[in-house]
């Protein structure tokens, strides 16, 4: 199987031209990427397309629902669920977030956030064990998006991560757009967030686009994976791969999405940013 | 129980004052209490959006999205598998003031909502004509069952037609004509898409009797009762060749 270099969020609407799409050039490395809840469905055209398209590629399977960072333990029909799809597509890496969306019965369908604490350390520590065993799988853990400046942090947040990686032996997915944006809007330097996030625990990177709040301007950026990747972002890229070596990046594109071959030059432009340091080593 | 979650909760909820003893307040603060508020809103109704396109289509993105609003505000869902919000919805609609003069909106949400059960039912092996042809008069006795997929529905108005040509325009069975008017329905899927026609009472009555699990020769029986003059191993031909029969053969069930 071809070694992953720049990947693309797999969308239905790109079902066919992702599964003939040839294997030459920046594509050479190509993956995919999806979110195991949308594949928990009892049979139909969606898992054949995920059937064909892993047949060709490597697939990585990114949860959104596993809700780590909640104050109940993970949902185990989930974690159940999310096994069979490990186990029947056999995705190359498989990631969650630092985050919870679930709680007394009830799914909020975004990521939310927690103060990073000692409480906090611990129970997100004990649901990816919990996760990790169940699923079979060493889990990267996705830093967050941060909006809310929360009162009781008392952990840096590439602190907390290290913390929680010894802990449970998972490692980190680093969403690049996440820490320009989190920084941007918490007054903090990205640079030194990406200078410090240890290589030997990331695993995979997250490219993706991100907008301005309508009422708030620069002053509140928001997460929107609505746009292409920004200057800044892949500036950051570039000074993370230069730093740690090539990892698997992934554009990630989930509001106006554009035909595939646009999607496609953003994943060329990140493959040639992977291969380029290969060329240099 | 964790107070921050539960703050923040109340927070999503419209009780902005509860999370803020958790915060570093600043100007931006509401604002951004309003970017968690609306994204798990909007999320929701994305969601309807796609699942309910002819009731999109029927009145219109924004009529939609603000119904799909008040929906979700009242039902937050339970399961990250996003496909499986809104199955109330049609029921609800139903119930929704505005929605009052629109009689055929709620059925044509109920027909939405099977497309998508359709869409993602299990797969199953289906009979053949091959193995039909093989099993003769030995049919009569057997009980088979129906795919995974097949929705069948009977109306007292012309709602089948209603949807079928919004849904899909190309195979459209006629001029649209809203009037009290019975039709039948039957919704499955076949070589990876979901197809809908029109039923007669006839078939109607033999795929009921087949989903009840009655051997097909009383299938038969309660299809021509209904229909002097309709053939039914025409009838029964068409329906396999539809893929709507589970093979008789348990290995190629298992």
């Amino acid at each position: 199987m071809t070694v992953p270099t720049a990947g693309l969020g797999l969308k239905p609407q790109h079902y066919a031209e992702a599964s003939a799409c040839p294997a030459a050039g920046s594509t050479h490395g190509l993956w995919f990427e999806v979110h195991p809840e949308n594949y928990m469905v009892e049979g139909g055209p969606r898992l054949r397309w995920l059937e064909t398209i892993r047949a060709t590629r490597p697939l990585s399977l990114h949860g959104v629902g596993l809700s780590l960072a909640g104050d109940e333990r993970p949902d185990t029909e989930h974690l159940a669920r999310f096994r069979s799809l490990i186990d029947r597509y056999e995705p190359f890496v498989v990631s969650e977030h630092l985050a919870w969306s679930r709680r007394g019965g009830v799914y909020h369908p975004d990521l939310l956030p927690i103060p990073r604490n000692a409480e906090m350390l611990s129970r997100v520590s004990a649901h990816i064990d919990e996760a990790q065993e169940a699923l079979g799988r060493r889990l990267l853990i996705e830093n967050p998006t941060a909006y809310l400046a929360l009162a009781d942090h008392q952990w840096d947040e590439v602190d907390f991560l290290i913390e929680i990686a010894r802990r449970t032996g998972c490692g980190l997915l680093v969403d690049v757009n996440n820490v320009y944006v989190s920084a941007a809007n918490m007054g903090l330097s990205a640079e030194v967030w990406i200078d410090r996030v240890p290589g030997a625990l990331v695993g995979e990177i997250h490219l993706a686009g991100h907008r301005s709040d309508a009422a708030l301007g620069e002053a509140l950026l928001i997460d929107s994976h609505d746009a292409p990747v920004a200057e800044p972002v892949w500036a950051l890229h570039r000074r993370l791969i230069d730093r740690i070596g090539p990892r698997p990046t992934l554009i990630e594109r989930d509001g106006d999405v554009p035909g595939f071959s646009d999607l496609l030059a953003e994943q060329a432009r990140a493959a040639a940013v992977l291969t380029d340091l290969e060329m240099a080593a | 129980m964790s107070a921050f979650h539960t703050a923040f909760e109340a927070a999503l909820a419209g009780d902005t004052e509860a999370l803020l003893p958790h915060l570093v307040v600043d100007d931006r603060t509401r604002a951004a209490i309003g970017v968690y508020r609306n994204t798990g809103l909007k999320a929701r109704i994305d969601a309807l959006e796609a699942s309910f396109p002819t009731v999109v289509q029927l009145v219109g993105a924004d009529w939609f999205r603000a119904a799909a609003l008040a929906f979700a505000q009242e039902h937050p869902g339970d399961d990250p598998v996003m496909v499986t919000y809104g199955a109330s919805f049609p029921v609800w609609l139903a119930t929704f003031e505005p929605a009052q003069d629109l009689p055929y909106l709620a059925p044509c949400a109920r027909l939405d909502r099977a497309w998508t059960e359709a869409h993602v039912a299990a797969d199953a092996a289906v009979m053949t004509p091959a193995e039909a042809g093989a099993l003769g008069a030995a049919l009569t006795g057997l009980s088979v069952g129906l795919h995974p997929s097949v929705r069948l529905f009977r109306f007292d108005w012309t709602v089948p037609s209603l949807w079928l040509a919004h849904r899909y325009p190309e195979a459209a069975p006629g001029p649209l004509v809203w009037e009290p008017r019975a039709e039948a329905l039957m919704i499955h899927r076949t070589a990876g898409h979901v197809r809908a026609r029109l039923i007669n009472p006839a078939e109607f009555a033999f795929l009921e009797a087949c989903q009840k699990r009655r051997p097909l020769g009383i299938a038969a029986d309660q299809a021509a009762r209904l229909d002097r003059t309709q053939s039914i191993p025409t009838l029964f031909a068409s329906l396999i060749a539809a893929d709507v029969f589970l093979t008789s053969e348990p290995e190629a069930r298992a």
